[in-house]
């Protein structure tokens, strides 16, 4: 029947149909449809094939299918590998953030990031965009504000599982500005944010977890490191030497 | 109207999935839309299972140089490719340009299958056996396309990926699938 007539508009027909077309581009077939004497029952013959394939049967893999792919997955050491999506504007955002820093930074931190490209530099990378965020809000993102560490500490607990280590750091120059809580990869994690003159440092903590971290990231210095029974990041502006001696402040103090 | 290709493209952003990806959890995730494929493209249970089998060790292979973009369609083209591969069947291109060549045709010509008789009634009781044996009925490169849009529920662009063909093929053979799907209903009604 129809297939012995054809149109021009037959592919951008079937595309709107399928969802495909942006609204200037199906609101151009639409009118194209109101004309078009072949379109109309083409489009009702594309209507008939989807209700009919709405009644095709839907094939679930079979229970020992699933078992031995697992079983597979689990046991080939390939498979051990985790990605991280990368997004497209990766390289942009690296060059804006590293600014002024120069080439050798930017290559640096792209070598770094290459490199580390497993597990841990998935969770460096989430606790640099924790990091990023806050800085983006005017008061560096704090849920509860407080310089007083027994008022921070008690605030977690009613917001998390776990009691991290809040310490004052004062005598060393770190004013606390308050905590908040990020999630990193899936789980939760207590911030505690100290000023150091006019850079911020971000101290997230979680449960203890395996793993490394590189050491800067997108032009932020990250340090990872064990505390107790505790995985402590610290992330900042801070130059490599100023947060090493950050770290060493915080293990040094109870 | 191919000319339309590069212009969906633009429109269409393939799907990124958030977070961390293991082989595990991209397997386990999509291992029903692979065993369905599998089953679509080689119609028989136990070849599908030894597809799916046999591509989820081509992936791991792959694995460490996956980027990570869209798992899904990742791993149905390696299941479409192992499946055509156990077929024997061959990949030609499929004329886009003369609709001669899909009207003219003789329906029985395009019967893959020539156990199953057109002689189902689909209206008496369109259960999944009939649906199936008519789709059934397609060239394998035309249902692929349309077992990925209808039942897989992928975009162009993802169809494009999976089958490693550009985007205006799978427009044209989205359509030849459906006329010849309509035609094969057709001919069920008028033999009724």
């Amino acid at each position: 029947m129809s297939a012995e007539l054809h149109c021009s508009q037959e592919l951008l027909l079937q595309a709107d149909f399928d969802g495909e077309l942006d609204a200037a581009e199906s609101a151009s077939l639409q009118a194209h449809l109101q004309s078009c004497a072949i379109c109309g029952p083409a489009l009702l013959r594309l209507q008939r094939s989807r209700s009919l394939l709405a009644r095709a049967p839907r094939f679930a893999a079979p229970a020992r299918l699933r078992a031995s792919v697992r079983e597979l997955a689990r046991s080939d050491p390939r498979s051990d590998i985790e990605r991280v999506p990368r997004d497209h504007g990766f390289a942009a955002r690296i060059r804006y953030l590293v600014g002024g820093a120069g080439f050798g930074a930017l290559a640096a931190s792209l070598l770094t990031f290459f490199l580390i490209g497993g597990p841990a530099s998935y969770l460096a990378e989430s606790v640099v965009d924790n990091h990023l965020r806050a800085m983006r809000s005017e008061a560096h993102l704090v849920d509860v504000a407080s310089s007083e560490h027994h008022t921070v500490k008690p605030w977690f607990s009613g917001q998390i599982d776990f009691a991290p280590p809040v310490k004052d750091l004062e005598a060393f120059g770190y004013r606390l500005r308050g905590g908040r809580v990020d999630v990193v990869a899936g789980r939760d994690a207590a911030v505690l944010v100290y000023e150091a003159g006019a850079h911020k440092i971000d101290v997230s903590i979680q449960p203890r977890a395996a793993g490394s971290a590189p050491a800067e990231l997108r032009g932020f210095n990250v340090r990872r490191f064990e505390d107790g029974e505790f995985t402590v990041w610290a992330v900042s502006d801070l130059n490599a030497r100023e947060l090493d001696a950050f770290v060493e402040h915080w293990r040094s103090t109870e | 109207m191919l000319e339309s290709a590069p212009l969906l493209e633009r429109h269409i952003e393939e799907k990124t999935l958030p977070g961390v990806t293991s082989f595990e959890v991209i397997a386990t995730t999509h291992l029903d839309a692979a065993y369905s494929l599998a089953r679509w493209l080689t119609r028989d249970s136990v070849l599908a299972e030894d597809v799916v089998q046999d591509a989820m060790v081509r992936a791991l292979t792959y694995f460490a140089g996956f980027r990570g973009e869209n798992p899904r369609a990742w791993l149905l083209q390696i299941v479409r490719n192992v499946a055509l591969g156990k077929l024997g069947a061959r990949v030609e291109p499929v004329s886009l340009d003369s609709p001669e060549a899909s009207s003219g045709e003789s329906l029985a010509d395009t019967l893959t299958d020539g156990a199953d008789g057109p002689d189902t009634t689909l209206e008496r009781e369109q259960d999944h056996r009939q649906v199936n044996e008519l789709l059934n009925r397609l060239p394998v490169e035309l249902r692929e396309c349309l077992v990925l849009r209808e039942i897989e529920d992928c975009s162009y662009k993802e169809i494009a990926r999976i089958i490693d063909a550009p985007i205006g093929t799978v427009m044209s053979r989205l359509w030849r699938a459906r006329q010849m799907l309509g035609d094969l209903v057709d001919e069920q009604e008028k033999s009724a």
